[in-house]
């Protein structure tokens, strides 16, 4: 027999049977060895690429996309109670859509369907896949999904394998949760200013408006003096009222934007609270309106800023008195407990007024937030008040609750908690020499008051300061021009003196020329330390401002921190 | 000076210890301060302002008065002169004409209260 070969040149070559046989079979031999070991390595490679993705996949499995087919390479707990090693795709398919959630199994049918892997694999699209909720026990955990298909594979497979990715995923959808909420929320915030601003404009032009109407009719009638001065007081009025309200612009968008820093120290709430309710029972006898205050403190002296609870006293029984009507009770309840170190404030405003609707209840800290209805009064004040009560109690830590009806009357309830500053007052320590000294200061200090420069001359005198006095700003002035450059260390300046005021008197220092003129130190001394005082004396061009009686360890601190 | 000076000037509502302290331990300075404040006018010219009904004048001399209390630690004075003056300093910047005389007048109301304080002071201050 004569088998023909097609040799590489191309002819047919007739091999004898007999000694060429076993060479045949030898060539065919290692025909199939190669061809074996080239599938060994092909199934290495695919036992690699399982092997890397049975670390991160729970469940594997090679899908024959020609056969409808599959095998479980890495089964997950629950298919491989359920089927075969081996078996219809259909079935896999099946089982899963018992575990997946419902919404998303359509979807999962629909894209891993043999028809769909088919075209993965057709196109060429190597990595394909979701994310879907799917049931572990009792419980749904995010689960990524994903079809791989390459070279390494058999042609007719492709591999479908399952990744657990709860964490990361519910991760994931907190922190764009977050990002939704912030974007929402600065929306809102951003609103919520719109309105300020259109409000405040609203209420700015209504006295705004007045001005220059007024001012035109003052024009016209310039001639009728009687005329005149109606108009002229108007216009004065309508510019006061837009001053207060711009005044609580300032203030509440200090407060908004945290820059009210408390100034807390100790001091006793019950006298805070009595010197506040002091001024309204004057205001009460002069009005006609009855007003009571109840003070139960078992705790007195606290850590806090006085100041500010004042101003927010102030605000609550202002309201208070503002919308009762003559005959009517307004009532300040003041009742404090300790607690371990906290001391707890209850303050109560309740009047027998005007009150609230409930629909104006939930806006009443709103700024510019007035019950329209009641519009026809003539209502002063800037619709901010509650706004700056409500910051001022947030920012102490504190809650403040209202509870009002219509016709019947208002109740405010502030609660604040405090650090407890002990049962007594500290006692006022001894300034001693030895701690201070001011050796070689030359201080200008100008007080038109003769005890009141005594006092000061004396103390400063004693801690051996060399003082020059001066009795008034004009004095003041004269005084520190005369004087060689940089021969005062330190001006005291008393902010309200005959001639020319301490204000008038530091502004005439700082423009005067001299070469220390504006580097010299001004420090304001005054009976009153309202903030519009010391705004008034930075404003004036001081450094620093300091209340009567002088503390003189206060007085040293600043001067040490301006010394030189 | 003795327990009974003392004590008569803490019944007048003075604050001697304090005042001493301020005066860094010397009592013979604080008792000459002490008694130059009969002297002082500022309580005559909050009487005569509130006469004369000048907001203005009522308002400086409230505020002298504040400050020499102050140092001098008459405690008592002080205390019924700063109720007052928040008053009189809300009446002070206050631009409506009206409501700046309604609440003169009401600071004017407390003037009684602040006198017998002041009284009190300087009585016990004359028998120094």
């Amino acid at each position: 027999m004569n088998l023909l070969f097609l040799t590489a040149d191309g002819i047919f070559t007739g091999l004898k049977p007999c000694g060429t046989f076993w060479s045949l079979i030898f060539i065919l031999i290692l025909l199939i060895l190669c061809l074996i070991i080239a599938k060994d390595i092909k199934h290495k490679h695919t036992d690699d690429t399982v092997r890397v993705l049975g670390n991160s996949y729970y469940a594997i499995y090679g899908i024959n996309f020609r056969k409808h087919t599959y095998h479980i390479i890495k089964g997950s707990d629950y298919i491989k109670k359920r089927l075969p090693v081996y078996g219809k795709y259909e079935d896999l398919l099946d089982v899963m859509s018992e575990i997946i959630e419902k919404n998303a199994y359509k979807e999962f049918a629909d894209n891993f369907s043999i028809e769909n892997i088919n075209r993965l694999v057709s196109e060429k699209i190597k990595d394909f896949g979701g994310e879907f909720l799917r049931l572990f026990d009792n419980e749904y955990k995010w689960v990524t999904v994903r079809v791989l298909y390459d070279e390494t594979l058999p042609s007719d497979e492709a591999i479908l394998c399952f990744r657990e990715v709860d964490s990361e995923r519910r991760w994931q959808l907190k922190q764009l949760k977050l990002l939704k909420d912030s974007l929402a929320s600065s929306k809102r915030s951003e609103e919520t200013k719109q309105a300020f601003f259109s409000n405040m404009s609203h209420e700015l032009r209504t006295p705004l408006n007045a001005i220059i109407g007024l001012s035109e009719l003052a024009k016209k009638n310039l001639d009728d003096k009687e005329r005149l001065t109606d108009y002229i007081d108007k216009i004065k009025l309508s510019s006061s009222q837009m001053l207060a309200m711009i005044n609580d612009i300032l203030e509440m968008s200090r407060l908004e934007q945290g820059k009210v820093v408390l100034d807390n120290k100790q001091f006793s709430l019950v006298k805070c609270i009595k010197k506040c309710t002091d001024i309204f029972t004057s205001q009460a006898e002069l009005e006609g309106k009855f007003f009571s205050v109840d003070i139960n403190a078992k705790a007195e002296y606290v850590f806090g800023d006085s100041y500010r609870i004042s101003q927010l006293v102030n605000n609550l029984l202002s309201n208070a008195f503002k919308f009762t009507p003559e005959g009517g009770n307004i009532h300040a309840g003041l009742k404090t407990w300790a607690d371990n170190n906290t001391i707890y404030c209850r303050l109560t405003i309740s009047d027998t007024g005007i009150g609230m609707s409930k629909e104006f209840l939930e806006h009443i800290f709103e700024p510019y937030a007035r019950e329209t209805r009641f519009a026809s009064r003539s209502i002063n004040g800037t619709g901010l008040g509650m706004s700056i009560v409500h910051s001022l109690v947030t920012q102490m830590g504190g809650q403040i609750n209202v509870e009002s009806t219509l016709g019947k009357g208002t109740t405010f309830t502030v609660t604040l908690p405090f650090a407890s500053a002990g049962e007594k007052e500290t006692p006022v320590q001894p300034v001693t020499k030895e701690a201070y000294s001011l050796n070689g200061i030359r201080i200008l200090l100008a007080e038109d008051n003769e005890i009141n420069m005594e006092i000061a001359a004396e103390i400063l005198s004693e801690y051996g300061a060399e003082v020059v006095q001066a009795w008034n700003g004009k004095e003041a002035v004269e005084k520190f021009t005369a004087s060689p450059d940089y021969y005062f260390d330190f001006i005291l300046m008393d902010m309200q003196m005959p001639v020319m005021d301490g204000c008038t008197a530091a502004k005439a220092i700082r423009q005067s020329g001299k070469a220390d003129a504006a580097d010299i130190t001004i420090i304001a001394v005054s009976a009153n330390a309202f903030s519009a005082d010391i705004a008034a004396a930075a404003g004036a061009g001081m450094n620093a401002h300091i209340s009567k009686p002088i503390d003189f360890s206060e007085l040293y601190r600043i001067l040490n921190k301006y010394a030189k | 000076m003795d327990n009974e000076t003392k004590k008569q000037l803490i019944e007048a509502g003075i604050d001697v210890n304090k005042g001493v302290l301020r005066l860094m331990g010397r009592t013979d300075k604080y008792l000459s301060l002490l008694k130059k404040f009969p002297q002082d006018d500022s309580f005559a010219k909050l009487k005569d302002a509130f006469a004369r009904e000048d907001c203005t004048a009522a308002y400086n001399a409230a505020h002298a008065l504040k400050g020499i209390s102050a140092n001098l630690s008459l405690e008592l004075l002080n205390e019924r002169v700063c109720l007052q003056m928040s008053i009189l300093q809300s009446a002070y910047n206050d631009e409506n004409p009206q409501q700046k005389y309604t609440k003169l007048k009401l600071a004017e109301k407390l003037i009684p209260r602040v006198e017998t304080a002041y009284d009190a002071a300087v009585k016990a201050i004359r028998s120094l």
